[in-house]
């Protein structure tokens, strides 16, 4: 069998089907990577701020407790002033815990229209 | 759908929507996975490999030049991810036998197409017998009619090594056919 005969007759060889589904699985694949990646970073952001904040709790839970009161209590006797007091750190956690929710946020929403897609 | 050429998709993609990729895997999905199949010589491996492939090739975009056509490109992909296969499990291939009905036009009459088919049965029983960079050789010239530059590229080989590939497969393959036919005789 030469060289002409052996491509006369394999290129003639049928194709196999691509298994059914195949391009929404590749899809379904690259949409899995992209939250996973937003979910790590979620994480990251998430978790040692709400370990901070938890630790914050616990070694500071009276001072919130009375920045609360001082609160609840300025705006039932309907003064301007209460006096509370909220550390840099804490702020930055907060701030980092919002990031957090807002990458965990879009994972969720990029998750519910791939899996959307794929079922129509 | 809007048809768009690969380097708009590829742009598409580039530019965040991840969308435009499913044109690039519908137009080359099933190339990309007859490649993957004549290598491994597994149907499911082969869904794996060619998947493994456009997940690479979509993660590695950036590096694709959109000067050069995309066919080679993602061949070359699904030829390393199929090789790699084969050397991680080689011990559990098993040929692929069973092939669908032909589509090609039957001129020659009921007989002549049926003996055709026995031989073309024969020669990719045989054929799932070589080692896989020859498989992935033959696959690409004479089932995917690539040029023998195009192989080259896909491969990621010189020219010249690929004419020797060719040249060796198929005389291993004819060495093949004869002892598969002298088996048989016996």
């Amino acid at each position: 069998m030469n060289e002409e005969d052996l491509d006369r007759l394999l290129s003639v060889a049928p194709p196999q089907a691509l298994p059914f589904g195949f391009r929404d699985r590749v899809m379904g694949r690259l949409q899995e990577r992209q939250v996973a990646w937003e979910w790590i970073i979620a994480a990251l952001f998430a978790i040692p701020s709400l370990v901070f904040l938890v630790r914050q709790v616990l070694v500071h839970g009276e001072d919130f407790v009375q920045a609360m009161a001082n609160v609840v209590t300025a705006a039932s006797s309907q003064t301007s002033d209460a006096f509370f007091f909220v550390d840099g750190l804490t702020v930055l956690a907060l701030a980092l815990l919002g990031i957090a929710c807002a990458f965990a946020a879009h994972a969720l929403l990029v998750d519910a229209s791939g899996t959307g897609r794929r079922v129509a | 759908m809007l048809t768009r050429t690969d380097q708009e998709a590829v742009q598409r993609c580039l530019a965040g929507d991840t969308d435009a990729f499913s044109t690039l895997v519908e137009r080359y999905g099933g190339r990309v996975y007859n490649i993957a199949l004549r290598i491994t010589n597994d149907t499911d491996a082969a869904a794996d490999c060619a998947q493994e492939a456009f997940i690479r090739a979509y993660r590695a975009l950036h590096q694709y030049h959109p000067d050069l056509p995309f066919g080679p490109w993602i061949y070359r992909i699904a030829t390393n991810t199929s090789l790699n296969h084969v050397q991680r499990w080689h011990a559990h291939e098993t040929p692929v036998e069973e092939f669908p009905e032909s589509v090609e036009p039957d001129h020659a009459g009921p007989e002549s197409s049926a003996l055709r088919r026995e031989e073309l049965d024969e020669v990719l029983a045989a054929m799932a017998e070589l080692p896989a960079h020859y498989r992935a050789a033959l696959a690409l010239r004479h089932m995917q009619q690539l040029s023998y530059q195009e192989v080259a590229d896909s491969l990621g080989i010189p020219l010249g090594t690929v004419k020797t590939h060719l040249h060796r497969a198929r005389a291993a393959l004819k060495a093949r056919l004869a002892a598969r036919r002298m088996q048989r005789e016996a």
